[in-house]
């Protein structure tokens, strides 16, 4: 099948100071067309940055190497002018956090319509048209009273209100790619259900491709056809989900699958390292269980397996 | 909503209540015998006489007891009616209203200059964070915030009224007479809305929320004015009610060396001549007029941001 | 061309170019202010009549005033009272501020009611016409003027101390203090305080400059030191009269005062950039 993206060998990194911190290292994956990829991960692992990458949303002190291309066309380093167009609406993004993301002094339906209305916009959709469709869009996502809600505010809304605002931010545009950044962080037990549910309709119904950062495994199982683990800025392992789910091949996935509740609980020793100050082999090596000699001095190369690829010496084909 | 601008306003009237007492018990109640200090004040050493004293007692009702003379001040003073200015011999009230249209006039002057400077470069320093345009303006509040105002008015007189006699020295006889005074008051008041103007600036570009508009794929010029001027001017319309403070206090001084026939002057006026009743009249419709301001800002807040529906009416 | 430019901004973002410059200058005039007696060249009130209104020259570096004092050594006699005053003003202050604004917020009820109420009611008066008001009632004089400025600034200390105290005494850990039997003193000690001193240390920081004008203005229109003290204000106030044919004597006290506030400021200023992680720029990785 056609890729819709492709990363490349993505490197970034941050300017603090005089010193560069490298944190996302040689990533590389793809998606296909109406694929969901779900990268998952510890916090602070560089999940959200590479989703910031895509997105030309870094702040200013940050560098960016390598490639992406979208649809084909090398998108890495083109101007800023002439990538807005894709922002919003070729590639969208559901941010976390619902309680931030959204614009306190704003109507939370204005915040929506706002995607569409402020570019010359081929749907060309009247005012009236595009509110019904955005209160349609709210009805699909179950939202109550959706007839009101449109002239509330962030405020006067719950945190899982909120979250499903952005997501209709997200996708109003009917974007080709949608960026979703940890959807299920802010919501509670009972709502989660529901809202992985509409991303499984998303992916049935509009066909839309995703990259759903998470750290929730079974969320990620339930939505993704694909898994990639990340662990310190590096994607350790990456295929399809149910091989990486119940055949995990990286010391890390195995461990991050030990975690799970529904697992045992059984949680990895040791904290991810400091980007200031990383191990010169392996990443992982300092947690690893089953580390050689070698993963201390060197660095383990791709391996690449069905659909994907493993970063670890142990792992033999 | 109401709930809050209700409990607003009675807070305030209570205040403005405090505020009166607190200045009778300042002004009024001074440690030298009032009837004493009177005739000093109208006729010099030799009008203190016994006689004199018995009379000024006499009419003032000075004779009754001080809670009682204190309770029908304050209830006076809520009507309007501070009494007769002893220097003057005309009611206060009659000499500030004949002033205060002046100190209004130079108070907005100098309140629309600095707001038209600050709120601009404010900006231009957020926008440009760290370059040399947001050095420059930081200089320039430093250095804005450091001279002090009768010094700046002295330097503005002898360059452009004595050197260049490009505008008159003092007095008010001549619209250019305001460009001085107006200046030098608005000069002082900068520094503090530049910073606050460049700080909530740079906060709210750098929440989350700016980040996600940016995601939306808004241009960057919709993105500054809908989203992050709009989230960073409730702060700035607090601190431009404060600043209204700092206008009233250095209208004093201002009006004192350019001979502008305001409240300030006759403060200092009424000072020097220890005219109490004129004291008293010029610091309570300072107060007064500042603590009413400032709960119009409080009110325009309210109005402005939504969150403070339900943040307010809990507590 | 601009790349000297651009280095020397980059010089600027870097290093805290502003604390440094205000820390040098304070220490140079707290040293100015301690040695005055040996720096002066004459005796700041010693009268020369023969002397008056003589101009700027090598003898007199900043000229005679109308007295024919030497303006340089009054000027050098002046940054004693200034410091002082402003050093007194902001002690006094922080000190009843802070301690009233961790009792009103620590404890709150009653106590927190009337004493915010009272604060209410001083900050309804500008600082300068409040002095003026009180000058009145105690007269004029440095000291006066001292405990008219301190009656206003050490509001702005108990609003910040008790706003944080109001916020501390909810978090968590303050909890756990107090579970494992920490009596309330030891817990404002320990606890709340250190978490308040750094915002009111920028805060005096920064209030110094603020300070040192109002003393001059004060002075300036009377109400402070009198006459024949070098107090800068002062100064100013009997310079003013002969600004057309002798401005030095009116110019210069005032760069003097522009000075001080300018090393307080410029402390204040670089110390909240150093202090206050809301200005620091934050990396997004999460």
């Amino acid at each position: 099948m056609e890729n819709l993206l492709e990363v490349k060998n993505l490197n970034v990194s941050f300017l603090m100071g005089k010193r560069k911190i490298h944190i996302l290292k040689d990533v590389s994956f793809n998606i296909e067309k109406n694929e969901v990829l779900a990268v998952i991960g510890e916090t602070g692992c560089g999940k959200s940055v590479t989703g910031s990458a895509i997105l030309h949303l870094l702040p200013e002190n940050a560098e960016v190497g390598g490639s992406i291309k979208y649809n084909g066309i090398d998108i890495t380093n083109i101007h800023e002018n002439e990538f807005r167009p894709y922002r919003g609406t070729e590639i969208a993004a559901v941010p976390q956090s619902p309680s931030t993301s959204l614009d306190p002094l704003m109507k939370v339906g204005k915040q929506v319509s706002e995607c569409v209305t402020d570019k010359k916009y081929k749907y060309g959709e009247h005012k009236k048209q595009l509110k019904e469709s955005i209160i349609n869009i709210f009805s699909k996502l179950k939202l109550p009273r959706i007839n009101e809600i449109y002239d509330d505010y962030p405020c006067e809304l719950s945190g899982g209100m909120n979250q499903r605002i952005l997501i209709s931010m997200g996708i109003v545009t009917k974007p080709k790619l949608l960026i979703v950044d940890e959807p299920t962080k802010a919501i509670d037990w009972a709502l989660r259900k529901e809202v992985i549910e509409v991303f499984q309709d998303l992916k049935k119904e509009r066909r839309c491709a995703m990259l759903f950062i998470t750290h929730d495994i079974a969320a990620a199982k339930c939505v993704a056809d694909r898994i990639a683990v990340m662990y310190c800025g590096q994607i350790v392992e990456i295929g399809y989900t149910n091989d990486v789910l119940n055949n995990p091949k990286h010391p890390y996935t195995k461990g991050l699958i030990a975690s799970m509740p529904s697992r045992g609980f059984h949680v990895m020793e040791g904290y991810m390292p400091s980007f200031a100050d990383l191990p010169i082999g392996c990443r992982f090596e300092p947690r690893c269980s089953e580390k050689t000699d070698n993963c201390s001095k060197y660095e383990p190369q791709m391996i690449n397996i069905k659909n994907g690829y493993v970063k670890c010496f142990r792992f033999k084909l | 909503m109401l709930g809050y601008l209700i409990k607003r306003i009675v807070i305030v009237f209570g205040v403005l209540w405090m505020v009166s007492t607190l200045t009778y018990f300042t002004v009024h109640v001074t440690p030298g015998d009032t009837a004493t200090a009177i005739l000093y004040s109208i006729g010099g050493e030799n009008a203190v006489s016994e006689k004199n004293i018995e009379h000024v007692r006499d009419k003032l009702d000075l004779n009754r007891p001080v809670y009682l003379q204190y309770f029908e001040w304050v209830t006076n003073s809520f009507k309007g009616n501070f009494g007769t200015s002893y220097k003057y011999n005309k009611p206060v009230l009659y000499m500030i209203k004949l002033r205060l249209p002046n100190t209004i006039k130079l108070g907005i002057t100098a309140f629309l200059i600095s707001v038209a400077v600050s709120i601009p470069l404010g900006i231009i320093s957020a926008l440009n964070h760290n370059r040399i345009v947001d050095h420059l303006s930081r200089i320039f509040t430093l250095l804005t915030s450091s001279f002090p105002s009768f010094w700046i008015a002295i330097i503005f007189i002898i360059f452009f009224a004595l050197k260049l006699k490009l505008l008159p020295v003092s007095g008010m006889d001549s619209p250019k007479s305001i460009v001085l005074p107006a200046i030098t008051l608005s000069l002082g008041m900068m520094a503090p809305i530049i910073r606050m103007m460049r700080t909530s600036m740079l906060d709210v570009m750098g929440q989350d929320y700016i980040w996600v508009s940016r995601a939306k794929g808004l241009k960057e010029s919709a993105i500054i004015w809908r989203h992050v001027l709009r989230n960073a001017i409730p702060p700035i319309i607090t601190v431009l009610g404060l600043q209204i403070g700092h206008i009233l206090g250095g209208a004093v001084i201002i009006e004192n060396i350019f001979s502008w026939p305001g409240v300030g002057g006759l403060l200092i006026d009424a000072i020097n001549a220890k005219d109490t009743p004129m004291i008293e009249g010029c610091v309570l419709v300072v107060a007064f007029g500042y603590t009413f301001i400032n709960l119009v800002v409080d009110i325009i807040y309210a109005c402005i941001d939504p969150r403070l529906k339900y943040s307010g009416e809990g507590k | 061309m601009f790349k000297p430019i651009n280095r020397f901004i980059d010089f600027l973002n870097r290093k805290n170019v502003i604390l440094f410059m205000g820390i040098t200058l304070t220490i140079l005039i707290i040293i100015v202010a301690i040695f005055a007696p040996y720096i002066e060249p004459y005796n700041p009130t010693k009268m020369e009549l023969s002397q008056k209104f003589i101009a700027p020259c090598s003898k007199y570096i900043l000229g005679t005033d109308h007295l024919g004092r030497d303006i340089l050594s009054r000027i050098i006699e002046g940054s004693r009272v200034s410091l002082l005053t402003a050093v007194f003003v902001v002690g006094i202050s922080v000190f009843i501020g802070l301690t009233l604004g961790l009792i009103s917020g620590y404890f709150g009820g009653a106590v927190d009611m009337v004493l915010m109420r009272i604060v209410d009611v001083l900050l309804a008066f500008p600082t300068i016409i409040f002095a003026l008001a009180l000058s009145t009632m105690i007269g004029t004089g440095q000291i006066n003027l001292i405990i008219a400025i301190c009656c206003i600034q050490w509001t702005r200390y108990a609003r910040v101390t008790r706003g944080e105290a109001v916020m501390l005494k909810n978090a968590e850990y303050i909890d756990a203090a107090k579970t494992i039997g920490n009596s309330n003193l030891s817990i404002i000690l320990n606890y709340v305080f250190p978490n308040v001193i750094s915002k009111i240390i920028i805060l005096a920081s920064l209030d110094m400059g603020t300070i040192i004008l109002y003393c001059a203005s004060l002075s300036f229109l009377g109400l402070g030191a009198q006459p024949p003290s070098p107090e800068w204000g002062v100064m100013i106030n009997e310079g003013k009269d002969y600004i057309q044919y002798a401005p030095w004597i009116a110019v210069s006290p005032g760069i003097a005062i522009a000075v001080c506030a300018l090393a307080f400021n410029m402390l204040g200023d670089g110390l909240r950039d150093m202090l206050d992680p809301r200005m620091k720029e934050t990396v997004r990785t999460e």
